[in-house]
């Protein structure tokens, strides 16, 4: 079995992926950007479950709902986004900026 | 099996409940004809019922014996072999166990003995099967000779460890009297009533009815409830049924402000119930871990009861006798009773005069075994009921002579009755007590519903506006006449032969306590209550009914004759007042020969008995024991006699007219009758020492520490105080730049993902 391979590898690049996709959503200013690494941290709990669902394929039932789930995430992230890049268009037309610091922006809390 | 008369325990209770409810749900709307049908026929039911389930016990005491069952184990054991005696005791167990419905004593004790001779009579071991087999039948013939009571539970209320209370209602001889004098006194007042409250708006009608019914419910609870906590349920509701009927006018503020301290004395004693129960539990508990925490009566009775008991089973029968003064109106707690005569007349007949106030006799009377032997600081809690219950006869009794209001005499009169029971209960007869209970229950009730007629018609409560009522109301005259003599302890009248009794039994347990003075000081103020009982009751027939009218004034009505239905009960009360006596005649018994059992003797088996509690107490057929009983009974007539002498020379002979009334009583008596007017000052007293000083107390702290720091400046101010604090401190968050945001977002997954992990590391 090849060493990325095994269990601990899997959840191990699982959480990497998640913890860049958080240090992306936290760190960059860029919308487009934090849309992706929002992407990264989807992707990131998908391949913890599908990792785990090879872990316990032996228990019957298990590893089968796992899997169903991630599929289940890939559609729900790819319809989420759809929406999330129409409305960053949407202010992009409104404030000529994508920045999150962007002063007009900040208005959007109230 | 199932003996239909224990189905009718909850009907008895059930059918005057639901007479409350339909009459204060549609009463109103119904007219009185419906309201009075419905409020008379309801006690009559449960008098019925009552009545049923009396007989009931009556068959079942000399019905099959419990030792016929015990037998039937003997005889299953034997020579029989071991599987067959198996079988035959189960079929032994079967028959024990249809008899639940009896009184559990008997019944729990043979399941026991089953127990303890199962197993040993399959060991094989044949001396401990004889003496299994010697003890069964001992407890089997001691069972029979115990009279039975029906049991029915309607389901466990509360259970907690092994502190358990069922909602379960037991009907034993000592409960059975007091439900039919309350159900049939009660309806005789309801039907009295349908006349007194005749004239009332149809709203004020149906209320009242309510009230009354809903009263009878509550009492028939307190005397069938089968432990502490259920009578209490009944102790509350009867408390509250009379705060109701006292304050029952309540747009005057003054009968409103009556049945106030009606309500808040009686709270102080109900404290002093509740205390006590607690107490009691304690007691228990100390027993073992195994005891079960029942406050079932027999449970209580017999794990604590039958022994000397000081400490906090002596504290918790002082306290439940605290509660007793208040609901009974015993020094210190008697205060209250003359003011509930604010509420209609039958009211004070039926809950002020008849049944409520006795339901302290009755509560230690249900725990006599217990009160038996019960002592604080070596004081035994019995003697202090006697002296409590002989000092507030006396004081009472002298106090009814200085009232001018005639519904005030009676009441005072009722507190001094009580008294009488208590020295009777405190001089551990009980039997006694309870029968003093029942006369006094039919003369007093006959006295009310006569004050309530003559009120009705002459329009006032003062006797000295009254006066020649002989000639315009010649029935209730009679029957007032009658229930004043019984009262008065007129020989051969009813509230002769209990008043008697119980004066006896003082005197018998001032010999067996080695002739101690206080005992004997007991009975002489007894004594002389008995003197001051006839002199205000010849002084109430006088000045109400003798010499010449001295109301109406010019132009005033003639008072009317009593309407039927107000005469009817007066008539039926009066002739139990002279022959309810004989319930404890023993030359009665003798006539009926053993097929009828005298009151006091009927209770006795249910009760702590003083015979068997007292060493030398004179034997009851002994011959000292019987020339005691024949003084005992001379003094008593003497003193009544005298009194009413005294009262007729005083108040009959030439009553006095309007206006030399306040001239008739002059010099050193003056002074008398003011502080016998006054009830001794002890309003006042308790006015000036205590509830002033509570009140100026408690109005400061709560004005000043309640009102003005908790209120305003605690839960007003500081509502607004912390919300503006809680902004101050939230806004720093609210920035509007997402990143931000989202940083507080994944700090706080870390955190509940941390708090998640370290939980289930720990577990």
């Amino acid at each position: 079995m090849n060493s990325l391979t095994t269990p601990d590898a899997i959840q191990i690049i699982a959480a990497l992926l998640f913890c860049i996709g958080v240090f992306g959503v936290l760190s960059r200013r860029n919308l487009l950007i934090i849309l992706m690494s929002v992407e990264l941290m989807l992707n990131g709990a998908n391949l913890s479950l599908v990792g785990f669902a090879r872990e316990f394929a032996h228990l019957p039932g298990k590893s089968e709902s796992a899997q169903v789930m991630v599929l289940m995430a890939m559609a729900v992230a790819a319809a989420e986004v759809a929406v999330g890049l129409s409305i960053l268009i949407a202010l992009f037309r409104h404030v000529r900026s994508v920045s999150v610091d962007h002063p007009q922006a900040t208005t959007l809390r109230d | 099996m199932f003996p239909k008369e224990t189905a009718l325990l909850p009907a008895i209770i059930l059918v005057p409940l639901l007479g409350a409810l339909f009459n204060g749900l549609f009463g109103k709307r119904l007219g009185k004809g419906v309201v009075s049908t419905v409020a008379v026929a309801t006690p009559l039911i449960a008098f019925f019922f009552a009545a049923a389930v009396f007989f009931g016990l009556h068959a079942a005491d000399h019905g099959p014996l419990f030792s016929d069952t015990s037998v039937l184990v003997l005889k299953a054991k034997e020579g029989s072999t071991t599987s067959n005696l198996a079988r035959r005791l189960e079929k032994a167990e079967r028959s024990l166990a249809k008899r639940d419905d009896l009184f559990a004593a008997p019944v729990v004790e043979g399941k026991r003995v089953l127990r303890l001779v199962g197993p040993a009579g399959l060991a094989d071991d044949v001396r401990l099967q004889t003496v299994a087999q010697r003890h069964s039948l001992e407890i089997a013939k001691a069972a029979d000779a115990a009279p039975r009571s029906y049991r029915y539970n309607l389901g466990t209320w509360i259970s907690v460890g092994n502190f358990k209370v069922d909602f379960e209602f037991v009907v034993d001889r000592l409960s059975i009297i007091l439900m039919l004098v309350i159900t049939g006194v009660g309806f005789l007042i309801h039907l009295y009533s349908t006349s007194y409250m005749g004239h009332e708006k149809v709203g004020t009608y149906a209320r009242y009815f309510t009230y009354l019914n809903l009263f009878i419910a509550s009492m028939l609870v307190l005397v069938m409830g089968g432990n502490l906590l259920l009578l209490f349920i009944g102790w509350e509701g009867v408390g509250m049924c009379s705060y109701l009927l006292i304050g029952f006018e309540y747009e005057d503020p003054a009968k409103a402000a009556c049945g106030t301290k009606a309500f808040v004395v009686n709270r102080i004693g109900d404290m002093g119930v509740v205390l006590g129960m607690f107490c009691l539990l304690v007691a228990l508990s100390q027993g073992g871990p195994d005891i079960p925490l029942s406050l079932d009566f027999q449970h209580l009775n017999m794990a604590l009861g039958g022994k000397a008991q000081a400490g906090l089973v002596g504290l918790g029968c002082l306290l439940l006798f605290f509660g007793c003064t208040g609901k009974s109106a015993q020094i210190p707690l008697h205060l209250w009773l003359p003011d509930a005569m604010a509420g209609p007349t039958p009211v004070s007949a039926l809950i002020h005069a008849a049944t409520m106030v006795t339901a302290g006799i009755y509560l230690i009377a249900r725990m006599s075994p217990i009160f038996a032997g019960a002592e604080v600081i070596g004081v035994p809690v019995l003697g202090i009921v006697a002296l409590v219950g002989a000092l507030t006869a006396f004081f009472a009794g002298a106090a009814a002579i200085g009232q001018d209001d005639i519904k005030k005499v009676l009441a005072y009169s009722t507190v001094s009755q009580l008294g009488y029971m208590f020295l009777g209960v405190g001089a551990l007869a009980m039997g006694a007590a309870v029968f003093h209970l029942v006369t006094h229950a039919f003369f007093k009730a006959v006295l009310f519903l006569g004050a309530g007629a003559v009120i009705h018609a002459t329009h006032t409560q003062s006797m000295r506006r009254m006066g020649g009522l002989k000639n315009y109301m010649p029935t209730t005259y009679w029957t007032m006449a009658v229930g004043a003599l019984a009262l008065a302890g007129f020989p051969l009248l009813s509230g002769f032969f209990s008043k008697d009794m119980i004066l006896f039994s003082a005197l018998m347990r001032a010999k067996a306590e080695g002739a101690h003075w206080i005992w004997y000081g007991l009975y002489f103020l007894g004594l002389g209550t008995g003197f001051l009982t006839a002199v205000y009751s010849t002084r109430l027939i006088g000045m109400t009914f003798w010499g010449d009218y001295r109301g109406g004034g010019p132009g005033g009505r003639h008072p009317h004759a009593a309407p039927s239905a107000m005469a009817s009960p007066l008539f039926v009360l009066g002739l139990l007042s002279i022959f309810a006596g004989l319930l404890g005649l023993p030359a009665l018994a003798a006539w009926m020969k053993g097929g009828a059992e005298l009151l006091p003797h009927y209770v006795a088996p249910v009760v702590a008995q003083a015979s068997s509690a007292l060493n030398g107490y004179p034997a009851p057929d002994s011959h000292i024991f019987h020339s005691y009983e024949k003084a005992g009974l001379l003094i008593g007539s003497m003193a009544a006699l005298c009194g009413v002498a005294v009262g007729w020379k005083f108040w009959g002979s030439k009553p006095p007219s309007k206006i030399t009334w306040e001239s008739q009583v002059t010099g050193s008596l003056a002074g008398v009758r003011q502080v016998l007017a006054n009830a001794w000052y002890y309003d006042e007293w308790i006015n000036k020492r205590f509830v002033q000083p509570a009140v100026k107390y408690l109005s400061g702290l709560l004005w000043e520490h309640v009102d003005d720091n908790a209120i305003d400046r605690g839960l007003v101010d500081g509502t607004g105080r912390v919300a503006v604090q809680l902004s101050l401190f939230t806004r720093v968050f609210q920035t509007g730049r997402v990143a931000r945001y989202a940083a507080y977002f994944v700090v706080g997954a870390v955190v509940i993902l941390a708090c998640v992990h370290l939980y289930s590391i720990s577990h």
